[in-house]
């Protein structure tokens, strides 16, 4: 069995033909019509395999092809007037028809290459689009003392200005290429654009240093014939589609900055060609000229591709941050929705159980009993506090307002806490100056106040004492919790109202480290203000003050 | 309540637990009780059998609590059908769309025998 060879592919198929395109050109009498007419052939070949391409293979618009095909095609038909001329007159005229021709190509394929450097997903990149004037002013700026100064002989002004925009052409193609090699990731067809768009340059360059000494069918028509063909060569290979639709890859890579350097060491062609050839004041300031050049397109190379990165990266950032919301959101129905309802299980069969209603029960079953739900209660309180801390963090805490006496819930709150007080050997006091109202939601002001006279109580050994003040002043309703207990650490105090916090010195005291976040969140809520102020190992005091009820 | 049928209460919950219990404390309140275990079922009771108020579990399969709640309030003879709606969805926005549904009450969860028992016999006397 003999393996059948692979279908060689079309891009390879191309560039061989264009080859065996080139060499027929070179076997043609050098000068001949023949030779002028085979070149508008290969030209007006490579245009007709972009277009049939684009339309054969449905290539997208974002591929810009029919753009590329344009800019080759105003190429085309600038030589075809040459030719014409060539035929007629035996030689072509200075300003001609395809001067204009020519010089409406340079735009064509500039714009090409920026709709090629469009990203699908944005309808127009006015920051690529503005980053390519940006590169094409910096280079014109630069160049244009010298270039100015060459042409100055030249006799008519028209004469003058189309001889200055050949280079111009240039730049503005150099400056689409320059945005294309920072902005892509290398692949075949950007490879093969880049090529293209180089030999288009080194063509117009070598030509520009010394016009007069060419002549059709010298060497230096390898260079725009190849550009002819390796420019439509690109749409056949199958990347171009990738190059246009994927998101291209960030890194400025040494294959990228090599280029970027091939195309500087092109625009340092240009202007030392010109300088050259027309006898520029200074060849000294042509070199400056293009270190600075040089120096742009590093700088703006390295500028869009920090830029493109961080904007991935935001962007990157921006979708966890959504995703991490989605499963809080998904969180919180969790423990809203399938912890209370086992509690509303747990706690109504204890409730009946307790109350009776299946036979009494004797006192160390009721013992037991209450064990179940003080503990239910605990879980249902820790719901709860998950439940208004997701609401904090998701800016939804409700406050249901009215006018509410702080020292009667004060009062309340201390009253609460005298059995389990107690059992811990700590005694509690409220010292109230009268009622004290402030405009608030009474059932999270209880909170606050369970909070922190519970927190007192925790952290004050036995023996100790928690006093719970609450005053009327005129900037608001203060109200202080001191304690005699194990105080906070200095470094510990800066993460005090963080949520799941727990200061080292707690030990083996219960708690999730919602207490304080939740008052703090409660006292934020309420346009209030708190205050810490502790000496460890002496005790803590918490100063709280609420706005006044008007 | 010896005189005369128990008052009907249809109640409604997919928590097999929870059902049982509301049933539990209502019938021992002197009531009788219609289980139903989802939204479905619970719309096809109260349009045959015509309960005297209608306890429903807001989250629930098929239909929801609110969604059976509007159907009730448009259905014919049942305008005025007194609804306690039994949810663990807490926040006050759930309970204002509770009440825009055309609750009559609303219960959080976990609520003790007690406060069920108020809050049917309040729903009751206003009806």
């Amino acid at each position: 069995m003999i393996p059948r060879p692979a279908r060689p592919a079309p891009v390879v198929v191309a560039i061989s033909a264009g080859a065996l395109a080139l060499a027929a050109y070179f076997l043609l009498p050098t000068g001949s019509l023949w030779q002028a007419w085979w070149y508008v052939g290969i030209g007006g070949g490579s245009v007709l395999v972009l277009v049939a391409a684009g339309i054969a293979r449905r290539l997208p618009l974002a591929t810009g092809w029919p753009l590329f095909a344009l800019g080759l095609g105003l190429f085309v038909a600038g030589d075809v007037v040459g030719s014409v001329y060539q035929s007629t007159h035996g030689e072509i005229p200075f300003p001609s028809l395809a001067d204009l021709f020519y010089l409406l190509g340079y735009p064509a394929l500039a714009a090409a290459l920026l709709v090629l450097v469009r990203r699908r997903g944005m309808r127009f990149d006015v920051r690529a689009f503005l980053d390519a004037i940006v590169i094409t002013a910096g280079v014109a700026t630069v160049i244009w003392t010298p270039l100015s100064g060459t042409y100055s002989g030249t006799d008519t002004f028209w004469h003058k200005a189309i001889l200055v925009a050949y280079p111009v052409g240039d730049l503005v193609l150099l400056a689409a290429l320059a945005r294309l090699i920072v902005g892509n990731i290398a692949r075949t067809a950007t490879a093969l654009l880049a090529a293209g768009i180089l030999l288009q340059l080194a063509g117009d360059t070598t030509y520009g240093a010394n016009e007069s000494a060419y002549k059709l069918g010298s060497w230096l028509d390898v260079t725009w014939l190849l550009s002819y063909v390796v420019l439509a060569t690109a749409f056949l290979s199958p990347s171009i589609v990738e190059a246009a639709v994927s998101t291209p890859d960030r890194r400025l890579n040494w294959r990228r900055y090599s280029l970027l350097v091939g195309s500087a060491l092109l625009a340092l062609g240009i202007i030392v060609g010109d300088a050259v050839a027309h006898r520029a004041t200074s060849l000294g300031q042509a070199l400056f000229g293009t270190a600075l050049v040089v120096a742009i397109l590093f700088r703006f190379g390295d500028l869009f591709a920090s830029l493109d990165r961080s904007r991935v990266a935001e962007r990157k950032a921006r979708v966890e941050l959504e995703q991490l919301d989605r499963l809080k959101d998904e969180l919180i129905s969790v423990v809203s929705h399938d912890l209370r309802t086992p509690l509303t299980s747990i706690m109504g069969y204890i409730d009946l159980l307790r109350e009776g209603e299946v036979g009494e029960l004797n006192t160390e079953q009721l013992g037991f009993l209450d064990v179940v739900q003080r503990n239910s209660q605990r879980l249902l309180r820790l719901v709860n506090d998950l439940l208004f801390i997701a609401r904090v963090r998701e800016d939804r805490v409700e406050l249901d307002l009215s006018e509410v006496d702080v020292a009667a819930v004060a009062e309340d709150a201390v009253m609460a806490s005298f059995a389990r007080a107690s059992l811990a050997g700590v005694s509690v006091k409220a010292s109230i100056d009268g009622p004290a109202y402030a405009f608030a939601d009474r059932n999270r002001i209880e909170d606050l106040l369970d909070n922190l006279v519970s927190n007192a109580v925790k952290f004050t050994p036995e023996g100790g004492r928690v006093d719970v003040h609450v005053a009327a002043r005129e900037d608001g309703i203060t109200l202080d919790v001191s304690d005699t207990g194990i105080g906070i650490p200095v470094g510990d105090r800066r993460y005090l109202f963080e949520r799941f916090f727990r200061s080292s010195n707690t030990g083996n005291v219960q708690g999730a480290g919602l207490g304080l976040a939740i008052v703090k969140a409660i006292v934020d809520a309420h346009g209030g203000s708190i205050d810490v102020e502790s000496e460890e190992g002496r005790g803590t005091t918490f100063s709280v003050v609420l706005p006044r009820a008007a | 309540m010896s005189e005369g049928p128990a008052t009907l209460v249809l109640v409604a919950d997919d928590d097999e637990d929870i059902l049982a219990l509301v049933k539990y404390v209502l019938e021992a309140g002197g009531y009788d009780v219609i289980p139903a275990h989802d939204g479905v079922e619970a719309l096809g009771f109260a349009l045959d059998r015509r309960p005297a108020l209608a306890v429903l579990d807001v989250m629930m399969p098929q239909l929801d609590g609110l969604e059976v709640t509007r159907r009730l309030r448009a259905t014919e003879g049942l305008e005025a059908l007194p609804i306690i709606l039994l949810t663990a969805r807490v926040a006050e926005a759930d309970v204002q769309e509770g009440f825009a549904a055309g609750a009559t009450g609303y219960l959080r969860k976990p609520f003790s025998p007690q406060e069920l028992r108020q809050h049917v016999a309040a729903a009751l006397a206003g009806a």
